[in-house]
């Protein structure tokens, strides 16, 4: 049997179709070749257009990174003047000025005045109440007072405020050397909460303190409380003063004088006799109400008891003296406030007595000239307040002019064989149409050599021209201007501060002085003027030599 | 307005009315009253109160801890305690337990308007 042509060799047609099927799967192949050839370029386009996409994006991210790094910038450099601002008026600013964080110790910005306030440096870092070193206590309240500041609160400032416990707090500083002050300050304290928003409830996250040193304005209340309480004393002085009739209290005031006198005379030789003087003033002073001088005089006697005869003594006796000097000084102004209730035209005479005799208390208290002060007048009515006043200040120049130059100290008085007090009258009086007012003193005299000579010193006159002056005229240049300006012309002719003023004062109101003089008995100061001020002066008078005449007023002596 | 006043004193309450009435003239104010800390819970809990003015010792519930209690509810309202305690670390905590003013007894008219006429409308 033959073998098929199958089995032995392929037939063609076998063959083609081999080739036709493998053609076609090559086909196939291609085909999908081709698909994912296009599916690829496809994926290639989108991947085309994502990465077109990045690169926007990215160049838009690097945009505003650039942006943004700009901006931060700006911030910073707003951030860092804002700061160096701040730096600046903690550095310049008057007052302490700290915050303190919610450890409640001290933040490091604070003002630099602070640390001096509180005389320690560095403050950054401790803990806010360990500044209150003086008082245990106070630390304690201090806080717990920060702490409730910080805490979520409904209450109010003002609420807060009514808490703070160091309003007004005495407050020690100790120094380094271990020395402490106190000092008053005031504390106030500031809840600072997160931005800008003030929510009520907002956490607060730091707490500004503000402290004034009010030390100096504590010590000037202190100071003014002093002084009120001592005026309160003056014037309960000044009250039983009152109260006791006017000549009771100028013996008593005398016979005081008289005992200090013995007192410190004796004090130290014949110690139970000041003793029994100085109980003896006691009692009086009890009696009139006068504690303050019972007590000073009772220390006075315990001090002596004590056998203190020295420096305690001498404080204790200045007490004493001090005492009676500063009743005999409210006596002085009784004197001027009675005298002022009566009627206007002698209130205003009494007016001028109290101050020439003010003047003359004050003048010679400290130098060693003695006083008598007479006073006389009766001033008519209807008398102009200016007239009044330019007689006053008139009489205020002549009256410091005798103490000045006029009258002698005691012991030249003495040495001149004159009482050692001297004497000053003043007088006010009517004379028809005029005022006379007149002030003599029992001093030394105007020596008209000497004012001769300083008028010449002065260029004021030609020399041979006051050689022909009469006394009478050379005693005039006492008025004139340069001779009556300071102290190198008072020195030579031992007169005339003033006077000129005197002159053209009395001169200008139509009126006219004149002076008269004798060696070593007195000098005369009489001044007229016209009744009625701006009125045309009377026909001018030969300048009075008369004496002083005791007038129809009162004359008193000081004590 | 509507206030509430807690004091177990009707003088106290009496006082407190007054004091309010002659310095708001021409506003209208209603007053609620309790007696303790419990009654002053329930009437805040029927609503409008605007303004609370409390006792601290009290029977029952006492100021501090009613206060306490309405802030634990977290109302707003402003409290004002009115107390003989003047101990400052008393005063202290009714600050922390969420009071808004304090006014220290025996109340005085003027005093007491001085403290609370901000919180009436």
């Amino acid at each position: 049997m033959p073998d098929s042509p199958s089995s032995s060799a392929p037939s063609a047609e076998e063959i083609i179709a081999s080739q036709t099927r493998e053609i076609e799967s090559l086909r196939e192949n291609v085909l999908d070749h081709e698909d994912t050839l296009r599916h690829l370029e496809s994926q290639h386009d989108v991947l085309e257009s994502f990465c077109f996409g990045l690169e926007q994006e990215h160049e838009k991210a690097r945009r505003a990174l650039e942006t943004t790094k700009t901006e931060l910038q700006a911030s910073y450099d707003k951030l860092r003047a804002l700061s160096d601002e701040q730096d600046d008026i903690l550095a310049h600013v008057k007052q302490g000025i700290l915050t303190i964080g919610r450890e409640l110790t001290i933040n490091p910005g604070y003002s630099r005045i602070t640390e001096s306030m509180f005389e320690r440096s560095p403050l950054a870092g401790i803990p806010f109440e360990s500044l209150f070193v003086g008082d245990p206590s106070m630390r304690a309240r201090i806080r717990r007072y920060v702490e409730l500041c910080f805490a979520e609160l409904y209450a109010s400032p003002q609420v807060l405020e009514r808490l703070n416990p160091a309003k007004e707090c005495p407050f020690v500083v100790r120094r380094a050397n271990g020395e402490t002050t106190t000092k008053l300050f005031s504390f106030s304290f500031a809840r600072i909460k997160q931005g800008r928003d003030e929510a009520a409830r907002a956490p607060v996250t730091k707490l500004m303190v503000v402290v004034d040193d009010r030390t100096a304005e504590y010590e000037l209340n202190r100071e003014l409380a002093r002084r009120t309480k001592e005026h309160a004393a003056k014037v309960e002085k000044a009250y039983r003063l009152v109260m006791l009739p006017p000549d009771v209290v100028r013996d008593f005031i005398s016979e005081a004088a008289q005992a200090i006198d013995q007192i410190e005379r004796d004090g130290v030789t014949h110690t139970p006799r000041a003793m029994q003087v100085a109980h003896s003033l006691k009692g009086n002073a009890r009696a009139l109400g006068l504690d303050d001088l019972a007590t000073a005089t009772h220390v006075v006697e315990e001090v002596l008891g004590l056998r203190e005869t020295g420096e305690p003594f001498r404080a204790a006796l200045a007490n004493v003296k001090r005492e009676v000097a500063d009743g005999e000084q409210l006596f002085q102004r009784m004197v001027g406030v009675r005298a002022a209730l009566r009627t206007s035209v002698e209130e205003r005479a009494h007016g001028i007595e109290t101050t020439l005799r003010n003047l003359v208390a004050r003048e010679a208290d400290g130098s060693d000239k003695q006083i008598d002060f007479e006073f006389a007048t009766d001033l008519p009515k209807g008398l102009s307040p200016r007239l009044l006043l330019r007689i006053k200040n008139a009489l205020v120049q002549l009256v410091r002019n005798a103490i000045a130059h006029g009258v002698e100290r005691a012991p030249d008085r003495i040495e001149a064989g004159k009482s050692p007090s001297a004497r000053i009258e003043v007088s006010i009086r009517q004379e028809g149409a005029m005022l006379v007012v007149q002030c003599r003193d029992d001093g030394r005299g105007i020596d008209t050599e000497r004012l001769r000579a300083a008028a010449v010193a002065r260029g004021q006159i030609a020399r041979d021209a006051a050689e022909k002056l009469d006394d009478a005229a050379a005693m005039r240049l006492v008025f004139a201007t340069g001779v009556s300006t300071q102290s190198t012309v008072d020195e030579l002719s031992g007169r005339g501060v003033g006077m000129d003023v005197v002159k053209d004062s009395v001169e200008s109101s139509g009126g006219e002085v004149s002076v008269t003089s004798e060696a070593q008995r007195y000098t005369l100061f009489v001044l007229r003027f016209p009744h009625e001020e701006g009125d045309t002066p009377h026909a001018p008078r030969v300048a009075s030599n008369e004496r002083l005449e005791s007038g129809g007023g009162e004359r008193t002596a000081l004590p | 307005m509507k206030v509430l006043i807690v004091d177990d004193s009707a003088l106290a309450r009496g006082l407190i009315r007054r004091t309010i009435q002659e310095n708001a003239a021409g506003r209208t104010i209603d007053f609620v009253e309790a007696m303790n800390g419990e009654e002053a819970l329930a009437r805040l809990h029927e609503g409008n109160i605007d303004l609370a003015l409390v006792d601290w010792n009290m029977p029952v519930l006492d100021g501090l801890a009613f206060v306490k209690q309405v802030r634990g509810l977290h109302m707003e309202l402003p409290i004002v305690m009115i107390t003989a305690v003047s101990d400052e670390e008393k005063i202290h905590e009714a600050c922390l337990a969420g009071v808004s003013e304090y006014l220290e007894k025996p109340i005085q008219g003027p005093d007491l308007w001085a403290r609370i006429k901000g919180y009436v409308k």
